[in-house]
């Protein structure tokens, strides 16, 4: 998918754990590790709301659009 | 939000209890349907019978569906066994029915709605049910067909039987088989559900 989770990249500039930030937003860690892993299919407004304001941050650092020839090339 | 999933615990609490009693009435039809097979079976090992009657005439048993009556007394006059023939068929195709329904109520039993192998066995059914139908159409011409090519019997009629209850049949197949394909949909989006964080 060209849409790239970058939840992992914000949680190591803020040197936070998914355990805590499961914690914070009381969210199972199963479902975190879902989004980071870029297995999701979709995130609701609300997630994405108490993820911002958790990782003080905006949406656009979570989410990023890469497109089809990037990843490409990335994959060559 | 939380009557809605009082709701949906309660249609749950329903679907299993209801499907507790159906698989207990499967069961039991099962075993009526092959206790008479078996029945039928034994009687028919030197003759060619397929009705049984019981006392004077008050219990009539019968091997084989209403429709092929005349077909099966066909055969018999041919010195043919029309319940082997025939019976085995309906026999056959009930109790697969009968198995993939068991089995469908088990796993509803245990609160296991929306799963890939419900689908499966709805599937089944369905196309059960469907070639139930075009065998209902289809087997005495193709066993005529098939006694006069290969024996040295008398010849026989070739016959099709397509009424309403083939059509019916054949509609309950196929509605059958497009409500498991809806059901697969289905199960297609809980998974994606669950990937919605």
């Amino acid at each position: 998918m060209a849409i790239i989770v970058n939840l992992d990249v914000v949680l190591a500039q803020r040197k936070m754990k998914l355990k805590d930030l499961s914690e914070i937003l009381d969210i199972t860690i199963q479902n975190l590790s879902v989004l980071k892993n870029g297995k999701a299919k979709a995130i609701r407004f609300t997630t994405l709301d108490a993820l911002c304001e958790a990782l003080d941050c905006c949406p656009g650092d979570i989410l990023h659009y890469q497109t089809k020839s990037n990843t490409e090339l990335e994959q060559d | 939000m939380l009557a809605s999933h009082e709701q949906q615990t309660q249609t749950t609490y329903r679907i299993i209890y209801i499907s507790k009693l159906t698989k207990m009435m499967i069961l039991l039809c099962g075993v009526i349907h092959t206790g008479l097979f078996l029945f039928f079976a034994l009687l028919n090992v030197d003759s060619s019978k397929a009705k049984q009657s019981f006392g004077e005439n008050n219990i009539n048993l019968t091997a084989i569906s209403e429709k092929w009556l005349s077909y099966a007394n066909l055969l018999e006059d041919s010195g043919l066994n029309s319940f082997w023939i025939l019976g085995t068929v309906d026999f056959v195709a009930q109790i697969l029915v009968l198995f993939f329904m068991f089995r469908l109520f088990g796993l509803y039993e245990k609160g296991e709605i929306f799963r890939v192998q419900n689908c499966r066995y709805l599937q089944l059914i369905g196309i059960t049910l469907f070639s139930y139908g075009l065998a209902m159409i289809f087997l005495p011409a193709l066993v005529s067909l098939f006694i006069n090519l290969f024996f040295e019997y008398q010849k026989l009629e070739i016959f099709y039987y397509f009424g309403s209850v083939e059509l019916t049949q054949l509609i309950w197949g196929s509605v059958i088989l497009v409500i498991s394909w809806v059901m697969k949909e289905a199960c297609l989006m809980k998974a994606e559900q669950g990937l919605v964080i």
